[in-house]
């Protein structure tokens, strides 16, 4: 009796497994197409195409995995990426095109004086805020002094300003910083009402968005929604198209993969290589990744410490050649990431074609290390924040290091621990930190904000930057003109790789966003991943 | 049919040990699905044990022209995104499951058991302290508290151990404390005290041992409540450190390809899934043999 109490029993634990099993290979299954579902009315006239040309009205609900964390006093958002949120009721000073060349924003037009150290913006008449209140260069002065206050690295040049008339500004500068123009295209270019927020406060305007953009801000439900409604007395005649615009934050990036192929969303943001890899076959989407990189990723050494393996540049040139970025950005960025032989990528105007930089090449490190005294290898650590895929790119670097017979082991860091590394200043020990930076304009922003001591935005004591480069950056940086910067940038990247192999970069990646065919014009990630184009987008009914 | 126990057996001394062996193995095994449950259990001891003699690929040998493989004959679960072998990578996995089952149940067992001893025996302010102690900790959930601290001592795989180790304490110390206020009133107790027996030897030789039982069953529950900890806490970053192979990191790992790869996080899902409900019913297995309340109903 007893043996078939348990014989049945053992049945129903062998059935339930099945079903176990069986639900979890279905859920594997291709999904089925889904019609998405709209939120935009049904048109009763015959359907447009987008050649007829733009259409008004709908939703453009886009999905992203992380909130915001200041929407709308720019001068206290560190965070490019949260200028995505605040674009479609903040504009900047001056936007960037595809081609990356500075295009009018608020301003009309620039006038930069070497001689005299300052740079006069013109800027657009007849434009409002959503409060009812003027856009002018008492507006512009008032924003830039409160990123002043906040010291922020991008628009400390600026000494003094000027405001010559309604809609001219006058900025004098302690010296020529040529990366000051471009920064009015990112956070620091972006221009909020002084009187809202001199009316309700810093906190209120942290959360609070009142710009000049095509949309106005209706709400903000942390770590849900944020919502903005079309905005009247925009100055683009005729735009924007759209009723409103909703992004949905989704935190999972398989979760808003789902919503986006249920049509529960119409375009989604900064997604994982393999996702868009998946969704890139599908004819009903269209994928874009930005134009210019979205970050730059290197190896960072304690060569600053002169008991360190890396305190000897044949090691770090021997880091270089060991590693294969080839088949690095293959495996892990599935052909979205770009091999780095310099702190730039190819179609850059930073690129120099002329550095020779350090092509895979494992004997060459083998033998670069033994003319450093390594010819046994030596044990390191590799330094890696918990955030996917790095923990897969530090293992594939472990094993290429090991082949060069650098024992390294890889330290799994929180990002506690990582801030005071990094931002902290507290820096590291015996090892690589895998870090990156955010290419915003260019890539001279990197070594701008990290390498230079007169800008100098984030502190990497443990690694070692020689005054020769140090000097030259700032020439190149502070140069009189842009163009003397770009003439003087060649030498910049040919010293910083080629003579010192300072840091090994190994990849630069790219924001990519993928939406519905019927979503046009939104810009979302197509130059830069802070800026697309809310006045233009439209949705196909 | 009732055993009979002859004159000679009960005069030998080794009746009733031997009939409460037959008992235990015939009430334990007596089950079928406990005995798959053991079966399950071996297996992954062998597996764990002979690890490389069983593994068909170094587990975290990369290759990574060969990524994301669909399994073959060379490869019979695939490859991960870094081309390592995925069955070879359970294989190896299979010994932090048990590394972990067992360290830490051990640490909590042995510290819990100590103060659950030391608060029923002593009673008054001993009491008092370890159990406020333990309560405080009990307001913890668990995988929190182990969260919290494998955050403080730093990661990797041993602090992980000790961090779920400590996370199990409360509940041992809790059974141990009432297992010993009740034998602390039986007679042969008393009758130590009486005849001078030292505090430690009547709380180790006499209490504790007849406290076990229900502790063992806890022990076995606990091995598989150990090995899913790990597996959260691997899956949230906090466990091995690459390139090991681990359970719940491979599940982790696995996560973003689910709908092209599913078997990166499914295989080893799985495995845990078995493991765990192994441990339970091997587990239950022991409370139907070890409780006095099931005696003769079984």
């Amino acid at each position: 009796m007893k043996n078939r109490k348990a014989g049945s029993r053992l049945v129903y634990l062998g059935v339930i497994f099945c079903l176990l099993v069986s639900m979890i290979f279905s859920g594997c299954s291709s999904p089925q197409p889904v019609t998405p579902q709209r939120n935009s009315p049904v048109p009763s006239a015959p359907e447009a195409t987008p050649d007829e040309g733009p259409q008004y009205g709908g939703t453009l609900r886009i999905a992203k995995t992380e909130d915001a964390l200041v929407l709308g006093n720019p001068s206290t958002m560190f965070r490019q990426a949260c200028s995505v949120f605040g674009a479609p009721a903040i504009e900047k000073i001056v936007f960037f095109d595809s081609a990356g060349n500075l295009v009018p924003g608020l301003a009309t037009g620039w006038d930069i004086d070497s001689a005299a150290n300052t740079i006069t913006l013109t800027l657009r008449e007849g434009v409002k805020f959503h409060d009812g209140t003027d856009f002018n260069a008492d507006a512009v002065k008032w924003n830039f002094e409160k990123y002043l206050e906040q010291k922020r690295s991008e628009l400390l040049a600026i000494e003094s300003m000027d405001v010559t008339s309604e809609y001219t500004i006058v900025l004098n500068l302690s010296n020529m910083d040529n990366m000051l123009l471009p920064n009015l295209a990112n956070v620091t270019g972006m221009i909020i009402s002084p009187a809202s927020y001199e009316q309700n406060g810093a906190e209120w305007a942290e959360s609070n968005p009142v710009g000049t953009g095509p949309f106005k801000f209706v709400e903000w439900k942390r770590d849900e929604r944020i919502v903005f409604e079309r905005f009247d007395g925009y100055w683009q005649e005729g735009k924007p198209y759209l009723d409103k615009v909703e992004f949905e934050i989704i935190t999972d990036p398989m979760v808003m993969k789902a919503a986006f192929q249920r049509g529960e969303v119409d375009a989604i943001i900064e997604l994982t290589e393999n996702v868009a890899k998946e969704l890139e076959n599908v004819a009903d989407y269209r994928i874009t990744k930005t134009g210019l990189p979205m970050r730059l990723h290197g190896l960072f050494p304690d060569s600053n410490n002169p008991n360190s393996a890396y305190a000897d540049v044949r090691v770090r040139q021997a880091v270089w050649h060991a590693i294969d970025r080839d088949a690095l950005c293959h495996a892990v960025g599935l052909g979205y990431w770009e091999p780095l032989n310099q702190a730039a990528v190819k179609d850059s105007w930073v690129y120099n074609p002329k550095v020779k930089g350090y092509p895979f090449d494992q004997a060459k490190a083998k033998q670069l290390l033994a003319e450093a005294g390594f010819a046994d290898g030596f044990k390191t650590t590799i330094y890696c924040l918990n955030l996917p895929p790095l923990p897969d790119v530090a293992t594939i670097y472990q094993a290429f290091l090991q082949d060069v017979g650098i024992d390294a082991q890889i330290e799994i860091i929180d990002k506690g621990r990582f801030d005071v590394m990094v931002a902290g200043g507290g820096g590291w020990e015996d090892g690589l930190t895998i870090l990156w930076s955010s290419v915003v304009p260019n890539e001279l922003t990197v070594q701008s904000r990290l390498m230079s001591r007169k800008v100098s935005a984030a502190r990497l004591p443990s690694v070692y930057f020689p005054d020769e480069y140090q000097d030259l950056l700032d020439e190149v940086i502070f140069a009189p003109d842009y163009k003397t910067m770009q003439q003087r940038t060649p030498a910049l990247m040919e010293m910083m790789t080629d003579k010192y192999a300072l840091v090994p970069y190994m990849y630069a990646t790219n924001g990519i966003a993928a939406r519905y065919d019927y979503v046009h014009d939104d810009g979302l990630y197509e130059t830069l991943f802070s800026q697309w184009t809310p006045q233009d987008a439209w949705i196909e009914k | 049919m009732a055993e009979v126990t002859t004159t000679n057996e009960i005069l030998s001394g080794n009746a009733p040990r031997t009939n409460e062996l037959r008992r235990f193995m015939r009430v334990f095994l007596g089950r079928k699905v406990v005995l798959v449950g053991v079966i399950i259990i071996l297996v992954l001891i062998i597996t764990a044990l002979f690890a490389p003699q069983i593994a068909p690929h170094d587990p975290i040998k990369q290759n990574l022209r060969i990524a994301l493989q669909s399994p073959s004959s060379e490869h019979l679960l695939g490859t991960d995104p870094l081309g390592r072998d995925i069955l070879s990578r359970i294989i190896y996995g299979s010994r932090v499951s048990l590394a972990v089952g067992f360290i830490a149940v051990g640490v909590g067992g042995v510290l819990g058991m100590t103060l659950g001893l030391l608060a029923g025996y002593f009673g008054r302010i001993v009491d008092l302290l370890i159990m406020r102690f333990i309560d405080a900790m009990m307001a913890i959930p668990p995988l929190m508290l182990a969260l919290v601290l494998g955050v403080s001592l730093g990661g990797g795989l041993n602090n992980v151990m000790i961090a779920l180790g400590i996370s199990l304490l409360p509940t041992y110390a809790r059974l141990m404390r009432g297992q010993v206020l009740a034998v602390k009133q039986a007679d042969y107790v008393k009758a130590g005290k009486v005849v001078g027996c030292s505090d430690f030897r009547i709380m180790f030789r006499h209490v504790f041992p007849n406290c076990l039982p229900p502790l063992i069953v806890l022990v076995t529950l606990n091995l598989g409540v150990a090995i899913l900890s790990e597996a959260s806490l691997s899956f949230l970053g906090l466990g091995i450190s690459p390139p090991g192979a681990a359970w719940g990191a491979m599940v982790y790992d696995g996560y973003t390809y689910l709908m092209t790869n599913p078997l990166l996080s499914f295989a080893p899902g799985i495995c845990i899934m078995l493991v765990v409900l192994a441990f339970n019913i091997v587990g239950d297995g022991l409370r139907d043999v070890l409780d006095p309340r099931l005696r003769g109903t079984i």
